[in-house]
């Protein structure tokens, strides 16, 4: 089967980026992401997919757990966590605290470049 | 109040009450209050995407509807969006479930959005060649990189940046 198509739940409580972090790792190459609003919960898909490809994004969606955080989210809490643990006297640096500290510096100016 | 065409008057013709009052009384009416839909919308949350293809906001409230008499149509929306910085918001407006305003583009503009608030606006645009009859306009978005786009639309925030609605208008304007 192929074309665009939306498949569409009525959910109230849903973590979108988790959930297209989890939809994303199922690899459909028609996955072409989510919406939320309404009340609802929209899946996209465009191009070639299957009845099996549905299968799998439905079990994903009722799989789904809100409260779990993204790993994107889990990434910007340990960067502010390790940021804040830099926030102390220069003499207390440790040399792993600075090269912590440039890490986080070159990332911030180079994103994911490094 | 309905349009009708303007009379093309005879020489030496009879002017009725109801002559006048179809093509003058009327026709003033109608101009006076066009064919004019606006929804402000409060979604009770924000809405979201990760679509790197153009989808529909909210194809059932996100929506303006108006049964025209066949002349141009205004369309504009104003929004508060955020992203993950570096993202590229595409907004475009779907008419009648087929025809997108920004057709043979990837959409009717563009703007880089960041973790802050971003108040993006398709201004008043006009949409010609509708025949006479209902017509609805949705508005699409959709981002870049997978990346979550929202849109804010919340009264039950207690965020006031958050706390503000997308609000999509349209009116027959000839």
């Amino acid at each position: 089967m192929g074309g665009a198509m939306e498949m569409e739940w009525d959910v109230l409580k849903v973590n979108p980026e988790r959930l297209d972090e989890e939809l994303r790792a199922l690899g459909i190459g028609a996955y072409a992401g989510l919406s939320t609003g309404g009340g609802k919960v929209r899946v996209h898909l465009v191009g070639e997919w299957t009845k099996a490809d549905q299968a799998k994004i439905l079990a994903a969606v009722e799989r789904h757990d809100p409260a779990e955080k993204s790993r994107q989210r889990q990434a910007v809490e340990a960067r502010q966590a390790a940021l804040a643990a830099l926030r102390k006297p220069w003499a207390g640096w440790t040399t792993e605290d600075k090269d912590d500290f440039l890490m986080w510096l070159a990332q911030e100016v180079l994103g994911d470049e490094i | 109040m309905a349009w009708t065409t303007p009379r093309t008057w005879t020489l030496g013709e009879l002017i009725t009450k109801t002559i006048m009052d179809t093509h003058v009384r009327d026709n003033l009416l109608a101009l006076k209050e066009p064919p004019s839909d606006q929804v402000i919308r409060n979604n009770l949350g924000v809405y979201t995407t990760t679509s790197t293809t153009l989808v529909a906001v909210d194809s059932a409230n996100l929506k303006v509807t108006l049964t025209t008499y066949g002349g141009d149509v205004l369309v504009w929306f104003v929004g508060t969006f955020s992203a993950t910085a570096g993202t590229v918001l595409l907004l475009d407006i779907l008419i009648d479930g087929t025809t997108r305003v920004g057709a043979g583009f990837e959409g009717l503009l563009a703007q880089g959005l960041g973790t802050g608030k971003t108040v993006v606006t398709i201004p008043p645009i006009v949409v010609s060649g509708l025949a006479a009859g209902e017509h609805n306009f949705v508005l699409l978005w959709r981002g870049t990189g997978g990346a979550t786009l929202r849109l804010f639309s919340d009264t039950t925030s207690g965020t006031a940046p958050d706390n503000v609605p997308a609000i999509l208008a349209a009116r027959e304007v000839s």
